[in-house]
Order: structure tokens, then sequence, then C-alpha cells
């Protein structure tokens, strides 16, 4: 092995001897150099920063409200305003009804939630800002009351005291889950700070931007560096004057092939190294980040290099000139980067978007939901799918509202029996920034499907249940809510407050009505609800807790039974009796006695595969659960235990749902939806509108190439992966806003990160190359 | 041991190059050639430019497939890894890598045959003064001339004292000092028991070392044996007669046939240079001498110079 140790060490001195190397490792140096001044500092938080102000309206309301107050912190807090800073905040409430909702901007720049923040970021300066008769019925931290206990305090510890008060007033509308606050320092000098952000929510900002630097530096220039370095290090090795020199050595060709090959690769191993060696030094030193993962870096971005180079390697030795060895490996690069865009691009609008995402029986009817929640039904006549229940254009959600915010939100119709007709959530956006109440609609056949709106929800609602006599039930985080129906005057007098308002308190109709105990559960954000159909009785799971509500006679919900379950906050949840499944976002699948709410049986998913819908046969005959790789796994209902049968779909299978009949119905990524009796594992039926050109293309031309091509890529989102620890990728992430995006919720496209799968198929294509390479010079003369 | 199996064996060697990528065009480069070169001489392979020289030389190596026919060099199949393990090779306008010096060159190369960095390290010296390069040893290759190039390579090629040595052009781009310089060390080689294979067109380098020729032409081995076998009076030479006889006596002594000279060295005494390929025509001219009264004071058929006996076979060969 010596001989080919020499050809390693010989490439170590050709790199070494390359000035180019020489000039990017000074570049490296100086950049170094000039980041390393940079740093971060971490101080108490003393501002309100934007994703603290978790409810602007109300906050806004109560504020106001303060004008007709004595002796609350928000009288006190109002007074302190001066009559313009007043007026301003009560116009927030009476917007101009012409502006429009969709021009206005994101939460964090946007005007009306700013302007809540700026006033009262404004009040927290001030010396008066506390007073004691108007805080006296306020709990208070134990940091507050020491603060509130010492006469000395400077401006910063005044200003602090002041934050904390106005969370323990407004604790319902701001909610400060992290004190510390971070600022952005270049030597000694503070020069941003305090970000607006928290910690939790600076940390994603700060993987990317050091990704992006990565990425970018080592990435693109680095590997364009070196390949324009190692273009010629093989054409020049198989010129004749040198390659008769070196095949009189008692040498193998192939192996010549791969150790030039592999030496190559010491060049960019020589320029990673010291980039990321580099960054990871300063993340450590100067931020206190020492982000060991960083240096997995190293050998990814090697081994993107190397998928490039082997395609060079393969030119150089069989033209034997480097322009044309770097010629083709940019049109390769090229090729790949138009491939996997055009990939990427036509699997949102064509799968993501235009596939079925949700499916629901209707009566007769089958509806299906794409990604873009648009509905459709099922035309036997035509062999497709009609588009009906169709929002009104005045009422859709734009932009990133549609796009980041609302992609938590799972929008699934639910036929109503007894009046026969599907509802639905209409999620709308508030002028404060993010979501606004929902407005349920309806629809039927006999209307053609056109939605009617029923009336603002009170407060956000995962899900429109319907109990096995009609009633429409809408859980939310405070209370559940029973649709009663409402008089068109109730309705428009509904819709004027919810647009003046933004909808979430004012807006709320008298079409709804609490039928919850007092007592309701302690719910997060992110909760889930299901009813089984047969019993009535609602499973509710939030913050690792399962709830079980059962209904009393006078049709009102009580809490019977919690279970922790010490998970984490997200999971779905298909309730059925007698078990249900529930799906939790560390991978876990319990299938749930739903009377005593043990565990029947429990699955872990692989790693990194999570549960996106849970499905249960309304007879309780079987349970489903579909995950975010598309696999189905299904459960008896009878036993709660899985079962070996697959559907054919489960791989590539993106919705399921089971019919009032208990059979099970799942879409196969397209416009196909198949029924299936899962007891004898037969299918029974198919609706299957034939994919139009675009799609063929797609599936014959882009994703064959796609496959089979390397996906230099997803490197980058090994690093992401690397560096964030997270196992799946939430799709749309990373185009969104930092922050913007429930990273949380398992409702999000995701798409599961498999390091060995992506070091597999792009290994593959390098292998594939380096065998093509010594087989063509195994058998050429030279 | 020294064996006295031949260190290189070619028997009914053939090789043809397919050229073209959709029009494939076939180039016979070696036909049915056979040669043996025996150990511890310096064989010299003589042709001109296209004869299929250094395409027998890469097949020995391995580095040209064999189109049929059969190659062995030191008791292996051409081409084995064991046999270049042994073989020190030095192309013709051979590249040394622009980034080595003459140092890591030797280190590089001595690795490559199969030494330790060590013991490179320990034969450079001395072998850097054969070729003459000691004191340059630390330069880049790329700042060394033609002829230093020529050295370092040859240099290369015996870093790991092969028991063959495979020279393509080795005094191509070198000074006529260094010439014979390099001429001194091939002997030198020859001299400690290596065998050398020497391939030049340079006819007088080949006649001043090498012990044994072979002369190739348009791909067939022509004529094998040593420089004074080649050399040596051949029979379609012409004579030299030297009669003691006026101008007039030459029509009349040398009937039929092609007198190419006639010369007179001294009152009454001629020189005729006549060519007579046949006995039959030598016996009759001296007949025909001694018919007439014509002394014939000597006869004689001169050896040919090596350029003279390899222009001869070139000539031969091509038609």
């Amino acid at each position: 092995m010596s001989a080919y140790a020499a050809i390693l060490k010989d490439s170590f001195r050709e790199a070494i001897a390359s000035r180019v190397l020489l000039i990017a490792l000074i570049g490296i140096v100086v950049v170094l150099l000039l980041l390393a001044p940079f740093g971060l500092s971490t101080d108490k938080a003393i501002e309100l920063r934007p994703g603290e102000l978790t409810r602007p309206e109300a906050l806004l309301k109560k504020l106001t409200a303060g004008a007709d107050q004595q002796q609350t912190p928000a009288a006190h807090l109002w007074s302190l305003l001066d009559d313009g800073q007043q007026e301003r905040l009560r116009r927030l409430l009476t917007p101009n009804p012409e502006e429009s909702v969709s021009r206005r901007r994101g939460p964090r720049g946007n005007p009306s939630r700013a302007e809540i923040l700026n006033q009262l970021n404004g009040l927290l300066t001030r010396n008066d800002f506390h007073d004691a008769d108007s805080w006296k019925n306020v709990p208070l931290s134990d940091e507050t009351r020491q603060l509130l206990d010492r006469s000395d305090l400077t401006q910063v510890e005044q200003q602090r005291r002041n934050l904390l008060l106005l969370a323990a007033a407004f604790s319902g509308e701001i909610d400060i889950y992290d004190s510390n606050a971070i600022s952005l320092t270049y030597a000694t000098a503070t020069i941003i700070g305090p970000l607006p952000l928290t910690p939790r929510e600076f940390e994603p900002i700060f993987e990317r931007v050091v990704v992006t630097v990565v990425g970018v530096f080592l990435g693109f220039f680095g590997i364009l560096g070196s390949l324009l370095v190692t273009a010629g290090i093989i054409p020049r090795t198989f010129e004749p004057g040198e390659i008769s020199l070196l095949l009189s050595k008692p040498v193998r060709r192939s192996w010549l092939f791969v150790t030039r090959f592999l030496g190559g690769c010491i060049f960019t191993l020589l320029y990673a190294m010291v980039l990321v060696a580099g960054i990871w030094l300063l993340l450590g030193l100067r931020m206190d980040r020492w982000r060991h993962e960083l240096l997995w870096c190293i050998p990814v971005y090697v081994f993107l290099f190397m998928i490039y180079y082997s395609v060079s390697a393969i030119a150089g030795v069989i033209w034997r000139n480097s322009i044309v060895a770097l010629t083709i490996v940019v049109l390769f690069w090229l090729g790949l980067t138009v491939i996997g865009t055009t990939q990427r691009v036509m699997e949102d609008n064509l799968i993501r978007q235009r596939g079925i995402r949700e499916m629901t029986v209707a009566g007769p009817d089958l509806l299906t939901v794409d990604g873009n929640r648009n509905t459709y039904v099922w035309n036997a006549d035509e062999n497709r799918w009609d588009l009906i229940f169709e929002v009104p254009p005045d009422s859709q959600l734009r932009g990133f509202v549609q796009r980041f915010l609302a992609s938590d939100q799972r929008f699934l119709p639910v036929y109503d029996t007894t009046a026969d007709r599907i509802l639905a959530l209409q999620l709308s956006a508030s002028r404060f920034g993010g979501l606004g109440a929902p407005q349920l609609v309806a629809g039927s056949a006999a209307q053609d499907w056109v939605r009617q709106p029923q009336g603002r929800v009170p407060d956000a609602a995962p899900a429109v249940l319907v109990t096995g006599d009609g009633r429409v039930l809408l859980p939310t985080r405070q209370a559940i809510y029973q649709f009663n129906g409402q008089s068109d005057q109730e309705r428009r007098r509904s819709d004027f407050l919810g647009t003046i308002t933004g909808g979430l308190i004012s807006g709320a109709s008298k079409a709804f009505e609490e039928v919850n105990s007092k007592k309701m559960p302690a719910l997060g954000d992110d909760f889930v609800a299901s009813l089984c159909p047969v019993s009535d009785v609602l499973l509710m799971y939030s913050e690792g807790k399962l709830h079980r509500l059962i209904p009393t006679d006078e049709g009102r919900y009580v809490p019977e039974q919690s279970r922790d379950l010490g998970s984490p906050d997200a999971g779905v949840i298909a309730a059925a009796d007698p078990y249900s499944i529930l799906g939790l976002a560390d991978g876990r699948l319990l299938v749930i006695n739903t009377t005593t709410l043990e565990t029947q049986h429990e699955v872990q998913l692989p790693e990194g595969v999570l549960p996106r819908v849970c499905a249960a046969a309304p007879d309780g005959s079987g349970l489903a659960v579909l995950t975010h790789d598309e696999t189905v796994l299904l459960f008896d209902g009878s036993t709660g235990q899985p079962l070996t049968w697959r559907i054919p779909e489960s791989g590539h299978c993106t919705a399921i749902a089971y019919s009032p009949g208990g059979t099970l119905l799942a879409s196969d990524g397209v416009l196909a939806v198949h029924e299936y009796d899962v007891s004898t594992g037969t299918r029974l039926q198919s609706w299957a509108e034939r994919p139009g050109g675009a799609y063929q293309f797609y599936q014959y031309v882009i994703l064959p190439l796609w496959t089979v091509l390397p996906r230099p890529y997803q490197l980058d989102e090994f690093v992401t992966y690397v560096m964030s620890g997270e196992k799946t990728v939430v799709v749309n992430e990373q185009a969104a806003p930092p922050g913007l995006v429930n990273r949380d919720s398992l409702q999000q496209d995701r798409q599961t990160f498999q390091p060995v799968s992506v070091i597999r198929n792009n290994a593959i294509f390098v292998l594939v190359m380096l065998i093509l390479g010594c087989v063509y010079i195994s058998r050429r003369d030279f | 041991m020294i064996s006295a199996e031949p260190v290189i064996q070619v028997r009914d060697l053939q090789k043809t190059y397919r050229n073209g990528l959709l029009k494939r065009r076939t180039v016979p480069a070696l036909q049915n050639v056979t040669l043996e070169v025996p150990r511890g001489r310096i064989y010299g392979l003589l042709g001109p430019n296209g004869a299929g020289k250094t395409t027998l030389i890469k097949i020995l190596l391995g580095i040209v497939r064999r189109t049929s026919g059969q190659a062995g060099v030191l008791g292996y199949p051409a081409g084995h890894i064991a046999a270049r393990r042994r073989i020190g090779y030095l192309p013709e306008n051979h590249r040394i890598p622009r980034h080595l010096t003459g140092n890591t060159a030797l280190e590089f190369y001595g690795c490559l045959s199969g030494l330790s960095v060590a013991e490179v390290r320990r034969r450079a010296p001395a072998l850097l003064d054969r070729v003459g390069l000691l004191g340059r040893e630390k330069d880049r290759v790329s700042g060394y001339s033609k002829g230093m190039q020529q050295r370092l390579g040859l240099a290369q090629a015996m870093i790991h004292r092969p028991d063959l040595i495979i020279l393509d052009e080795p005094t191509d781009g070198v000074d006529p000092v260094g010439r014979k310089e390099i001429r001194d060390v091939l002997r030198g080689l020859a001299d400690d028991g290596a065998s050398v294979f020497l391939n030049s067109h340079l006819l007088q380098e080949i006649e001043l070392i090498c012990d044994s020729v072979a002369i190739l032409t348009r791909g067939r081995v022509r004529r094998t044996g040593s420089v004074r076998e080649l050399t040596a009076a051949m029979a379609e030479s012409p004579v030299v007669f030297r009669i003691a006889a006026d101008r007039t006596a030459v029509d009349a002594c040398f009937p039929d046939v092609s007198v190419t000279r006639v010369h007179e060295t001294a009152p009454g005494v001629l020189e005729v240079q006549a060519s007579v390929p046949e006995q039959s025509q030598v016996d009759s001219i001296v007949d025909a001498l001694r018919r007439t009264g014509i002394s014939l004071i000597s006869m004689q058929r001169p050896d040919l110079t090596l350029e003279e006996a390899f222009l001869q076979i070139v000539k031969e060969g091509d038609q």
C-alpha cells in the first residue's frame, strides 16, 4: 500500500504547492479574523418582544377598557398614556375597513402589533409604571417581588421589573417564556441589541446563519474553487508522458485512478478543515456555542465534492483535458440544479398542493381536499374530481398567512349526517398578525356545495366535531363550544365585529354556546381533540396529557379522567370505542383504551418518522395511522393489536380515512382513492382521475432522473440536520421568516431526514462513477 | 543467481490499434514480432519513427495490451505487476510532475516501485551524483532543463535497482557531454548485471553501447544480432578489386557488371568497385582478369557502417 500512500502524499504535495489553495486559505483566515470579534451577550430581557404578545387583540381590548376602571393595572397603564397615544390605540380597534388585510405584513412587522409593542415598551421605561394599589390583586413572581422590595434599582432593573409587572397583569395575553435577551456584539461594543427575539427564537436563526455561511463558503465557493484546482489532476496524470511512467510501476490502474481521485479530495478536505474548524472555534470561543456537530460539515462537504469530482475524473480520463473536464462538471452541476429544482417545484405544486391530502365521505359522495385546501367531489360521469365548496376570493388567506401561518392547520370537512351537509373551519388572517378566529362554514350537495358562513368561532379550534345526534362541537383552549345556528341579523353583526376587531373575541357570535363544565383541562396551543362516534366521549391531548371528557345528560362536557403520558407537546388523535389511537411527536403510536385511557398497545416509529394523521373507523373496527413518510399502519379496532397487512399505497399514501361502513380509504398520493376491506385485505373500488401531462412529465421524466442522479442539495439538509438535531424537516420552514412556522405541529408537511439514505444514494453514484472510470482505464491503451 | 533465461521473450507479437469512434480504422503497429533479449546485455531496438518500437516497450510493460502473440518479461507475462517491480522505465517525452523537486520525485517514484521513504532517501544522493544532479536535488522540476529532466528520469528508473531497465530515447535532448555520461551509466548498469533495453533512433548511440540490436521497421523485426554481425559484409555490398591495369581493361574484364566506381590509386593501379552480389560473377571477373593477364593485387568486400546497414534494411523493409 505504500505505493498508493505515495500517490496520496503526492496529491497532498500538489495541493500544498497550489497557489489557489494558498490564496483560499489566506482568504479564509482573513474572513475568520474579521468575524472573530462578533459575539453574543445574554442579558435579562427588559422589553416586550413580538413573539411574547400572544393575544394582541385581547390585550388591546383590556387596555382600552382600563379607561373605565379604577385601580387595575389596565386603568393605571391607560392613565400613563397621553391623549395621542390613547387615540392611536383606540384606532387600532376601529380600523379603516377599506384597508386590505392581505397587504399587511407578517406578525413580526405587523404595524398594529408593532404599535402596541411600541406603546407598551415606552411605558416600561417610566418610573411611575408600578402602582401598588393597581397590582394588589395580581399574583407576582418571586423575581418581581424582590425587585419591588428594592429601592436602589438601576434603570435596567426598573425596566425589567416593569416588564414582569406587565406580564403578570396580562398573563393571558402576554407570555414571557424566556427571561433572557440576546445582543450582538463586535469586540466590546454592542452593535445590535437587545434583539427582539427570545433565545429560543434566536436559535433557529443562528443555526440558519451558520448553515448559510458554511454552505456559501464551503458548498459553493469551496466546491467551485476545489473543482477549478483539482480538475487538472486526473487529466495531467493520464497525459502520455506521466501515465506511461506511472503504469510502468508496480501499481494497479484502478487503484491509481481511485487514489488520484481521493488525492484530489484532499484539497477540499484542507479547505473544509480550515474553514469549518475556524467557524467552530469562533462559535465556541466567542459565542460559547461549542457545536461539535459542525465538524461533521467537513466530511459532508468533502463527500459533496466527491460527487462532482467523480464526474470530473471520468471526463478527465476520457478526454485528458482539464478544460473539458471542468466544462462537463459545470454542465453536470447545472443539470442537477435544474432537475432538482424542477423536481421540488413540481412536487410542491403537483403533489403537495394538488395531491389529495384529506378525504371524507359525505353521504353518497366522496370528497377530497388538496394541499391548497380546495375541496373536490368525485364526478363519476367524467371520472374526475370537481372543485366544490370554494372559498370566496375575498376570504382567502393570502401570501405568508396561507403558506406559513396556516400550514399547521388541518382542513378536514366533516359530514353532518343529520343535516346532510359538510362543515369546515375557514381560516382568516388577523389584522394584528397571525391567524384570526375561524369561520364555521357549511355546504351541501342540495345547494350545489356552495360555502355558507355560519358564524365566527370564539377562538381557534383544531377541528369541527359532530356528535351522533348531530350537535356540532368546536373545542378550543378555553372552552368547548356548541354551534346552535344563528339568525341572519346575528351573522351580520358577528361579521361586522369580527372584521373590525380581527375577530378573535368580539366577533364571537351568539351562535356558539359553551358546553363545558367550568373546570376545563389546561390546554396548550397545539392541542388536538377527537370525538368517539358512538359514545360521544371527547378525547383531548395537549402537552403530554390525555384528557377524557364525557357528556352529561344535559350535553355538557366534563373532564372525567386525565393521564400523563410524559410526552412532547404535539400529537394527533382519533377516538373510537373501544380503542382510540394517539400519535405523538416522539414517534410513539399508542392504542388507548378509550374508557380507562390505559395503553393497550404501543408502537415506536422508526427514528425521524412522525405520525401525521390518525383515523378510526366509526364502528371501532379499525384504527389507522398515516406517517409523514407516507406509510400507513393499521390496527385491529377490537383488540388494539397492529395488523401485519399493509395497503399497497403504504409508502406513498397521502391521505387516509374510514368510511361510515368501516372500510378504509387511502389516496395514492396523486389523484386516486382506493377503498379497502381491511378484514379481508381486498380492494373494493377506486376513484382515479387520469393525471395530466405535467404529472406524467414529472412521473416519467423528472422523477426517474431525480432518483438516479445524486442530490447534492440534500447534503445542505444534512448540515441543517446535524446543526439542529432535528430528525424531520418542516417543508416550508426554510422559506419562512424566522420563527413564523410552528415547527412543533404534526400537521406541518415534513420530510423525514434519513442521513443514511442520503449518504447511500450519493455514495452509490460516486461508486458507479469510480467503477466506470476503473473499467475504462483498465481497458484503454495509454 | 543469474539465470540464462532471456529477460525479454517475444513471440509472434501483434498489435493493431483501432481508431475512430464510428468508422473504425485499424492500424497495424506490430506484426509477428519475435525477439529475445539476453540477460546482462545492453540491447538496442532500432527503427524509424512509427516502426512500433514504443508500442513494443509499452506492451512489455503492460501499458498497451497486445492483440495476439506472446510476450514475457523476467519470466512473467508482459505487464505482470511482479515483473514491473523489477523493471525501471524511462519513457520518451516523460513528464515528471512540476510541483516535485529532484528529491521528492525520487521519493515518489521510489515508493511507487515498492521502496520505503527511508530507503529512497538513503539511495538518492549516490544516484543523483551518478546522473549528475547532485546539488540540484532540492530544485523544483519545473526549473529543470530538458537534459536535467532526462537525468532525473534515468535516476527514477534506477532507484529501485531493477533487473531490467527499459529506456525509450534516453539521450533525447541531452548534450554530447551528457550523452557520454548516460552511456557510461548504462555501461555501468550492465557491468553490475542489469539488463538494458534501449530504444533509440540515434544510431551512433546504439553502435557505441549496445551489445545486440534488433531493427524494427513497419512493425516487423528485420534483423537481430550484434552490431558487428549487422555491420559485417553483406552479400549485397560491392566488392573492391585492386588491379594492375589501365582504364581500358575495365570494360573487358567487368562485362555485364555494375561498376560503381573506378579510381586510379597509383600509376598503373586501379581500384574498381563493382556490385557483384553473386559469387559466380566474382569468379567470372577473376577468370577474365587472368585471361587478359591483368594482375589482381587485392579483392575485398568491406564492412558497412551501422547507418549504412540500417538504411539498407529499412529500404528492404519499405520494398
